[in-house]
């Protein structure tokens, strides 16, 4: 089942990678005449409003959902991870420190949040990436804890320490790849995550903007349209169902291969 | 649990310190002249010299986060772009919001729930298959997606159900007519993630020895599955109820602007799309606090439902 | 002569796992007389206590149970679920190792007994608390009262072990089944415990199946004594015979691993290990099971499997070359 995942998660990497190779038309391609058009041979998923081919820029929007799934999870990792195997090595006052900072990032309900960035910083892609980030660091820092409480009692620890080896190498050279298959599983749960949540605020044009293409963008375009052609609302939406649960799904396979105690 | 209690509202009340400060640092984070983004955009001298005395924007910043706070304590949360008490605009439109958030929570009970049970309990055969996989798409699904398929079908094909709007109480026929699908949209997403934990929670508690004991003191398995494995996981749920309280405010922002329902939640957008700072300032501050104090209620109802925190 | 309270024939117990089958317990009989207490001793995985659990069907579904358990002449594998139910708790009850997690945490110790009570004897909620008062005392817990009302973690390991057997006792069962009762418990704590067990034994006239690694527990408080190894019977006798005249090399083995700092002539013997592990339960034995760690083994012990032979009065073994050098 995590092999079935991780095929169509790879077939969406390809397109969002090689969407201009793939994709029929560009982007902004219009074609005034044929605007709203079912589908046909010349537009397989028919036209949107402007006379944008959508199966195109089903493709095309691929880029920028993948794009901000996969980096904002990234930089929550980068951020969350070192933080949170401090918090469980040092424990103490940084642990309690860390875990109060951590409350504080989630007293903010993830759109308002993002609403907070947005006012700041303006939207836009990078809005979107920020805030998903910054939202899936909580979730992060826990994991590392938790994981650096159980390995801070491995064996090789002392034996380390007794070698001479510093904090930050124990940390980073010695624990940390233990714990990668946990982090990776987490990884791929907070992706799909992040694919929906930046279609929620592309739609609220608090993300990617118009005319640039991403899933979100294309839902909100197609709310004016929805007595007309709800097509243009259904494959988008189809898109993001399918990537993320293909995530989920290689996430769930993941986790049941790495890690065999948790209950099913 | 006087102890547990004392601490978590501790940690609550350091927590709601460090998160208003952010709120404040938030704003005056904004490009150009708080001034400006505070008064509404209003660029008359005399109004920017009034706002910067209100505010005590020339003086260090401590005093003015202390001056601040001292205003949103009393319930002064400024004035928006449209020279409204954004205090007063909030407590309108809360209630509506609370209104979505219990009907979705229902509905998510409702289902989620008894959907995790069963599962458990008849794990590994098909229907823990049906529901673990219908949970997994219900995750995966964007619930707006969602939303606007249903009005599609319902609305628009259908002529069941309204598209949008909302009716006041005072009509609660209509009420429910306009709140019915937005609460099932926004329970479904909720229901998956409860069914999930639910299942999960019910195999530890089935596989726990006392669930031995039961069973070899002749109970039956009825008896065996509600009384003793039940109660245990549902007391391991409600701290997750907590954290997904903020999933569902979230939740609401999305739903109300899809339904057009005038609460809390489409309030937060309006305020980013006019660029009306105090609001979103306001706002911002509010549903912190609310839900920090949401997470704190749950605390207190953790705390008297687990008998080894009630009691020493 | 009256016949056994408990007649166990061919026993067998297979898990079903995803790598395969494990014979957990292989065609194991035994019997129990009534007011008789029955030792069952063995190491770790040698099946002794799914046997316990097989008896009244409280293994998983992933368990395949084979052979006859007669309890009062009626073949308890065969029951019906609701008249197995009937039996549970009520004929035939149990104490399990680990009195922390066998007690259900968010009820009173009151509750979780009184529920048995009112299930099997149909007593009302006064009546029941009465009488779980009443047990209370009888397993010695003091100040009762106030006990009743506690919940599990409020009370110390020792404590909680004892409610659980008065939980057992509380419809008077005629088998008590204790599965390694004293194991999680201190050692000053379970003196204690197996003297409550020899109290029930005499006044109440309870049969009793310990089940334990414990020789010297075993020593203290039981009739009888059978030795188990990889889910088959290895030696069964009177507890005096045993120790005085042990027959096969796993229980001399067993014997010479107790540590016995004084003995009589002043001298500290060496603590004897039995080299080797137990064998893999994957496959049915071709062989005695002991084989690979026995001194006396030869070509008969590696090629057939020795069967239970009465080499002294009343005194069973399984092995081809019993004796006690």
């Amino acid at each position: 089942m995590a092999v079935g995942g991780l095929l169509v998660v790879a077939v969406f990497v390809v397109v969002a990678i090689f969407a201009p190779w793939l994709a029929p038309y560009g982007a902004g391609a219009t074609d005034f005449n044929s605007l709203l058009a079912h589908p046909s041979s010349k537009h397989l998923l028919g036209t949107d409003e402007l006379g944008r081919d959508v199966l195109s820029r089903v493709f095309w929007g691929a880029r920028a959902s993948m794009q901000v799934g996969f980096l904002s999870t990234m930089l929550a990792m980068v951020i969350a991870v070192p933080v949170g195997m401090v918090a469980g090595y040092y424990r103490g006052w940084v642990d309690t420190v860390i875990a109060r900072l951590t409350d504080v990032l989630l007293a903010f309900p993830f759109l308002i949040l993002a609403v907070g960035l947005a006012a700041i910083l303006g939207p836009s892609l990078l809005n979107a990436t920020l805030a998903l980030g910054v939202g899936a660091v909580p979730g992060f820092v826990r994991i590392a804890r938790g994981e650096m409480l159980a390995l801070r009692e491995e064996d090789y620890v002392p034996a380390a320490i007794v070698n001479g080896a510093n904090d930050a190498t124990i940390i980073f050279r010695h624990i940390l790849p233990n714990m990668t298959s946990t982090l990776l599983v987490q990884a791929t749960v907070t992706i799909p995550g992040a694919i929906v949540g930046e279609a929620v605020l592309s739609f609220l044009g608090l993300g990617v903007q118009p005319p640039t293409p991403s899933w979100g963008v294309m839902l909100q375009d197609a709310q004016s349209y929805l007595a007309q052609a709800p097509r243009l609302a259904i494959f988008p939406g189809l898109a993001i169902v399918f990537a993320a649960l293909a995530f989920n799904v290689l996430g769930d396979g993941l986790r049941d291969v790495l890690d065999p105690r948790t209950t099913r | 649990m006087g102890g547990f209690l004392i601490r978590r509202t501790g940690a609550a009340l350091v927590v709601l310190v460090l998160a208003s400060m952010l709120v404040f640092l938030g704003v005056r984070a904004i490009p150009g002249d708080p001034a400006i983004a505070l008064g509404a955009e209003n660029r008359d001298p005399a109004v920017l010299a009034a706002v910067r005395h209100k505010y005590m924007l020339d003086r260090p910043l401590p005093v003015q986060y202390a001056h601040w706070i001292s205003l949103a304590i009393r319930g002064d949360l400024g004035v928006d772009q449209r020279q409204l008490s954004v205090a007063h605009t909030i407590v309108t439109r809360l209630p509506i919001t609370l209104e979505l958030a219990l009907l979705s929570i229902f509905v998510a009970t409702l289902v989620g729930i008894p959907a995790g049970v069963i599962a458990a309990v008849r794990r590994g055969k098909p229907s823990d298959y049906a529901a673990t996989a219908v949970a997994l798409v219900g995750l995966s699904v964007p619930h707006f997606w969602l939303g606007l398929l249903m009005i599609v079908w319902f609305a628009v094909d259908l002529h069941w159900l309204p598209a949008s709007g909302y009716v006041t109480m005072q009509h609660p026929l209509a009420n429910l007519e306009h709140m019915l699908m937005p609460s099932l949209v926004l329970g479904a997403g909720f229901a998956a993630v409860l069914m999930r934990q639910m299942r999960s929670s019910m195999l530890a508690s089935l596989g726990a020895d006392y669930v031995r004991t039961a069973r070899a003191k002749g109970l039956s398995e009825l008896r065996v599955v509600w009384r003793h494995a039940l109660r245990n996981s549902l007391i391991t749920i409600t701290t997750v109820m907590g954290l997904q309280l903020g999933a569902l405010i979230s939740g609401a922002v999305i739903t109300e602007t899809i339904f057009g329902i005038a609460g809390f939640g489409r309030l937060t957008i309006d305020a980013v799309n006019q660029r009306d700072y105090t609001l979103i300032q306001g706002v911002v501050l509010v549903a912190a606090v609310g839900y920090v104090v949401a997470n704190l209620l749950v605390d207190v109802v953790y705390s008297l439902l687990n008998p080894r925190i009630r009691i020493g | 002569m009256t016949p056994p309270l408990l007649e166990v024939e061919d026993l067998s117990v297979r898990f079903d796992t995803d790598d395969g089958f494990v014979h957990a317990v292989d065609r194991l009989s035994f019997t129990l007389d009534t007011g008789e207490v029955l030792g069952i001793v063995g190491e770790s995985g040698c099946g002794k206590s799914v046997t316990s659990m097989a008896l009244v069907r409280l293994l998983p579904e992933t368990a395949v149970v084979g052979g006859r358990v007669l309890f009062d002449g009626v073949d308890l594998l065969g029951l019906s679920s609701r008249r197995l139910r009937q039996v549970r708790g009520r004929q035939i009850s149990y104490v399990f190792q680990e009195p922390m997690t066998s007690l259900n945490p968010v009820f009173t110790v009151g509750y979780q007994i009184g529920e048995v009570l009112r299930r099997h004897l149909g007593l009302s909620r006064a009546a029941a608390r009465d009488r779980a008062l009443e047990l209370l005392r009888l397993v010695r817990i003091p100040a009762p009262e106030r006990r009743l009302d506690d919940y599990p973690h409020q009370l110390s390991g020792g404590m909680r072990q004892r409610v659980m057997i008065a939980m057992a006792l509380a419809c008077d069962p005629k088998v008590l089944v204790a599965d390694e009762p004293t194991t999680a418990l201190d050692v000053t704590i379970q003196a204690g415990i197996l003297d409550l067990m020899r109290d029930i034994r005499e006044r109440l006239g309870t049969a009793i199946i310990l089940i334990t690694h414990n020789l010297g527990v075993v020593a203290d408080v039981a009739d009888r004594v059978l030795v188990m190894y990889a889910g088959r019977k290895a030696e069964e006798s009177g507890v005096d015979d045993l120790f005085a005249h042990p027959q096969h090399p796993y229980t001399i083995g067993l014997l010479g691993a107790i540590p016995r700092p004084y003995e009589g002539e002043g001298a500290r013997r060496r603590l004897q290990e039995i080299p080797g592990r137990v064998p893999s339960l994957r496959v049915l034995p071709t062989a005695c099971a002991f084989a690979d760690r026995c001194s006396r083994a030869d070509e008969l012990s590696r090629t057939q499997v020795p069967e239970l032979r009465e080499v002294r009065p009343r005194h069973f073994v399984a092995c081809f070359h019993p004796g006690e050098t």
